[in-house]
This record gives C-alpha cells, structure tokens and sequence, in this order.
C-alpha cells in the first residue's frame, strides 16, 4: 500500500507542530539539492556540508521565515545555502565582463568526444559564481527558472540573460581549452 | 542573418529540453550559424548532464540537524501554581505564550474563586454523606469502606523523596460515584500522617481507564485552605499545611487532599 506523498507545505507544518519524522522527509527530499549546489560553488566538499548544515540548522531555528508565497521550499533552502557559500567564499566577486566570443566552429562538438567531465567541471569552477551559481542551479539540478530566481533573489528574466552568458562562457573556456 | 540575436535565448532552451517551435523553426532552416550554435548548446547541456552530481551529504550532518531539531522540539513542562491548577479544573484555560489577547486579571481571579467555591462544594456535600466527621482532617479518621475500584490508573508519585509501598487512596466523589485511583503513599515519617480523602474537583474531566495521574505534595499557609472555604482547625493561619494535588495527564487537578 503506498502512502501519500506528503506536500512540503504539509510536512513544513508537521515539523513546525514538533514532528521529527516530518523534518526527516523534508531533509531527505532537499539536502541533497543543498549539498551539491554549495559543493558546485565552493568546490569543497567539507564547505559544502557546512553549508547544508548550517542550512537545515535555519530551517529547525526559524522555519517561519520561510513564506509559501514567494517560493517553493527548495528555492528558499537553496537561497540560504546560497547566503552561507558567498559568506564562506569571502567578497562576492563582481560580475566578470562577459567577452563575447564566437562558438560558430565544430571544436566543441571535438571536445565532447575526446576531454572528459573534468573539462566541463572546470570550466564550470571557472565561471565567475554569477554564472556558477545559475549554471549549478538550472543545468546541473535542472531547477526550473522560477525557483532559480527565487533562490537567487532576482527576476525569472535575469536568470535566463545569466544562463545564457553563462553558457556562453563555458563554450568559450571549453572551446579555447580545446584549441590550445 | 537578420534576428540571429533574438533567438539566442530560445536556443538555450531549446538546447535544455524546450520544444523547437514555428519562428525558431523557420529560422533555423534559414541560418547555419544558429544551427550549429544549437548544436553546441546542446553537447554543453549533454556535458553539464554528465558532470551533474547525485552525491548525497554524509551521514553526520543528518545527526547533527537532527539533534539540532530535538533539542529546539524539547518539551518543557510549563509549571502552574496550585491555584492556577485548581482554576483549570473549573474551566479556566491560561493563555498560551505569545497571544495576542491576554485574560484580564478580573477574570483570572473570577475563575479562581469559582474554583473555590467548587470545592467547598465538595467538601460540604462529601460532609453531609458522612456525618460522623466534621472537617477534612477528621474525615481521615473515619474512612469509610473502600468503594470497588471502577477505574484504576497506574500513579507516579512526584516527588517519591521515599520509597513506599503503593496504597489505595479513595477519592471521593459528592454526589455520582466513587473512584479509586492506586497512588504511591507519600513519605513515611515516625509520626503517622493523617490525609484527608481525595477530594475530586467537580467539573474536571473524570479520569480515564489507565490514565496516567501525579500526585503533587505542596506545602501551602493553611489560611489557603480558608480561600478554599474548608474549616482551619488545630493551627494558627500563617503555619504551614501539607495537601497532595492529583492530576491527570493533561495537567489538570482532579482532586486534592490535606494531610496533618
């Protein structure tokens, strides 16, 4: 017999009434978007289980803080996490000046057969954490754009430009790795 | 070509899963360029897909939010004073932290003294049925046979300062029925104690079947057993008075008794 998939709204409100197993659920379901979006922008696993630590420790302290409204649970856990990696990281890093470059040849579709995962892991460690974070976010947890931007605090709109730009550079950095 | 930079974004989506559609469409058909830039966005999407992590955090930090969530969850037992006990039995509900509405002390004092007089009820009724005693300390002299138990509950005595075999108190009840609840007997000293009956507070919740139930012992200015509207006998009204309070699991007083 299978039980109800319990909402997070519901479980937030079980956990909120004292309910271990409910805040058990919710850990289970979200840590793991927690722990690799911190791991993808620091680049430190140990940073990262602070982070998701830290992250859950708000979420046990001040689950009032969060408002059903304007996100979903994950883009608000994900915002936290967000919060402690930039703080953790040090200054946030201005916006790298984007050089628009032309991916029009075939070497990425070269690169893709002959450089490994480590090619794209690193480019991606590369990417100013404007992009990483956008980039950690809608590619490689394929949260949809509206979390995202609740995550990221800006509009749906900025997420995509960012995106964009951000994929952008990558091609760049994977294509000019691959030339040199 | 003409509106390359227009579709740009809609290749990126494009390249993440979203449908290809009529103008992109068309466009494609037409510009080589933006052919082979989907192509890229969409080895780039494959790559990131590749490097996507399913890594989970490490079982320590789950102990630790989860300690973390146990300790901010700890129960702590509100304390309530004797009085504010009693006027729960008759109805009174304290205001819980944080309400924005708070009882107006009138009330709160309405209540007690409607506690009060409850028990005077109780203990004028429970005189009336036994006529040979005259007061709560004398009724301990004269118990009357003990009822059959209709209900029995499991009792923890607070505080057990001695070990003591449990005993069978009586509690009774003025006018319905009477109950027996087996509760652990409060320290023995050399002098015999003499308790009073268990009086059941009148309007409280009846207890039930194998409800759990504590007895509290006080030491209270036996000029309060005047504020309860029972007779002060042997002792001057600022000495001291031992009562044993009987509450049931939700914190409510049940009964009470006096003990000399």
């Amino acid at each position: 017999m299978h039980s109800t998939p319990q909402t997070d709204g519901d479980l937030l409100r079980l956990m909120m009434a004292g309910n271990e197993d409910a805040f058990g659920v919710l850990y289970e379901r979200w840590s793991p978007s927690v722990y690799r979006f911190a791991w993808h922008m620091s680049g430190d696993q140990h940073m990262a289980e602070e982070v998701t630590q830290d992250t859950f420790m708000t979420l046990v302290r001040r689950p009032t803080m969060f408002d059903e409204t304007r996100g979903t649970l994950v883009a608000w856990l994900v915002g936290i996490a967000r919060n402690l990696t930039r703080r953790a990281l040090g200054a946030v890093e201005d916006e790298e000046p984007l050089e628009e470059c032309a991916t029009s040849s075939d070497v990425l579709s070269d690169l893709t057969r002959r450089e490994t995962i480590e090619a794209v892991r690193q480019a991606v460690a590369a990417l100013p954490p404007v992009y990483r974070e956008v980039v950690a976010l809608c590619d490689l947890q394929e949260m949809d754009y509206r979390d995202a931007a609740t995550a990221l605090d800006c509009p749906v709109g900025t997420v995509r430009s960012r995106l964009h730009r951000a994929r952008t550079l990558l091609m760049t950095k994977l294509q000019s790795r691959c030339l040199a | 070509m003409n509106g390359c930079e227009a579709v740009q974004e809609i290749l990126m989506d494009a390249a993440r899963g979203a449908p290809v559609e009529g103008g992109l469409r068309e466009h494609l058909e037409g510009c080589p360029e933006c052919r082979r830039r989907l192509e890229n966005e969409r080895i780039l999407s494959a790559g990131l897909a590749a490097m996507a992590s399913r890594a989970v955090p490490p079982a320590s930090v789950r102990n630790a939010v989860m300690a973390e969530f146990r300790r901010a969850n700890r129960v702590t037992p509100i304390r309530r004073s004797v009085f504010q006990r009693v006027a729960m039995a008759a109805g009174y509900r304290p205001p819980a932290d944080g309400d924005a509405e708070r009882v107006r002390p009138v009330f709160q004092w309405v209540a007690m003294v409607a506690a009060a007089a409850a028990i005077l009820l109780a203990v004028f009724v429970a005189t009336r049925h036994n006529p040979t005693t005259h007061g709560p300390e004398k009724t301990a002299k004269n118990v009357a046979p003990v009822v059959p138990a209709r209900v029995e509950a499991p009792v923890t005595a607070r505080p057990p300062v001695h070990a003591t075999p449990a005993v069978t108190a009586k509690v009774a009840r003025p006018a319905k029925r009477r109950r027996v609840v087996k509760v652990q007997a409060p320290p023995v000293d050399e002098t015999p104690e003499i308790a009073t009956e268990f009086f059941e507070i009148p309007y409280a919740e009846p207890l039930r079947p194998e409800e759990r139930v504590d007895v509290f012992r006080f030491e209270m200015p036996r000029a309060n057993m005047a504020v309860f509207g029972l007779p002060v006998i042997g002792g001057r009204l600022d000495s001291r008075v031992t009562a044993d309070v009987l509450t049931g699991e939700d914190g409510v007083v049940r009964a009470i008794r006096f003990i000399r």
